[in-house]
């Protein structure tokens, strides 16, 4: 017959608890802190991206008038260049 | 659109670049391409998108399109012929290309002279866009 295990099963102290509690906290909040960090970066690309695209482009648009349809006097000050899709 | 040019007559010129982004939207815009053959590009181009949503779920829109040629009263043989025959996507591809070089992702996308204005924008805020513009123009050059 197979001898009793006299080792008993240890219950955490109140302290280690303690301890434990402590830890579970500090990696939820650094999860919170990463989780925000991530978001910040997410929007500031998204923002950066925006920015890029509505900023100014004045040696590309030169020229690419030719063989397109028009409206209004040729040479005019201002010049509206629409990029449209019927559908 | 129309409403803020007619505002500055005279002083803006509007260009289109058609922005082809599905079979559906090339071939109606082979069609205008090719109403302008017969001289009536932008009755058609209206058309188009007053009458958008008899056409723009239509797999192949041809047939739909030259209904509205019929209206229009195009020569309907000849412009099916030049839809047909495909010679205006060379100049569709062009202006696609030309839109990727100036990262145009979407439609509408306007410049107005460099200022880039991205998606459908109230015509109040066009005009603004417009008049600030031509003030800089007109402003004496140092």
């Amino acid at each position: 017959m197979a001898k009793k295990s006299r080792s008993r099963e240890r219950t955490p102290s109140m302290r280690q608890q303690r301890q434990e509690a402590e830890r579970r906290r500090g990696r939820r909040r650094r999860g919170m802190l990463l989780g925000g960090l991530v978001l910040v970066l997410v929007v500031g690309i998204g923002l950066t991206v925006r920015y890029v695209q509505q900023r100014n482009l004045p040696i590309r648009l030169q020229g690419a008038v030719d063989n397109h349809y028009t409206l209004g006097p040729p040479g005019a000050a201002v010049v509206v260049k629409e990029f449209s899709d019927y559908t | 659109m129309e409403g803020a040019l007619k505002r500055f007559e005279g002083k803006v010129q509007f260009v289109l670049y058609p922005f082809v982004l599905n079979s559906r939207s090339e071939v109606a815009t082979e069609a205008a391409l090719c109403a302008g053959e017969q001289g009536r590009f932008w009755d058609f181009h209206r058309l188009l998108f007053r009458r958008q949503a008899q056409w723009s779920h239509i797999v192949n829109p041809l047939d739909r399109l030259l209904e509205f040629a019929t209206d229009l009263h195009l020569d309907t043989a000849a412009l099916a012929s030049c839809v047909k025959s495909d010679r205006m996507l060379k100049l569709i591809k062009a202006d696609l290309a030309y839109g990727a070089s100036l990262q145009v992702q979407s439609t509408p996308t306007l410049f107005v002279n460099n200022e880039r204005i991205i998606g459908a924008r109230p015509e109040v805020e066009l005009v603004r866009v417009i008049q600030q513009e031509l003030t800089r123009a007109q402003r004496p050059t140092p």
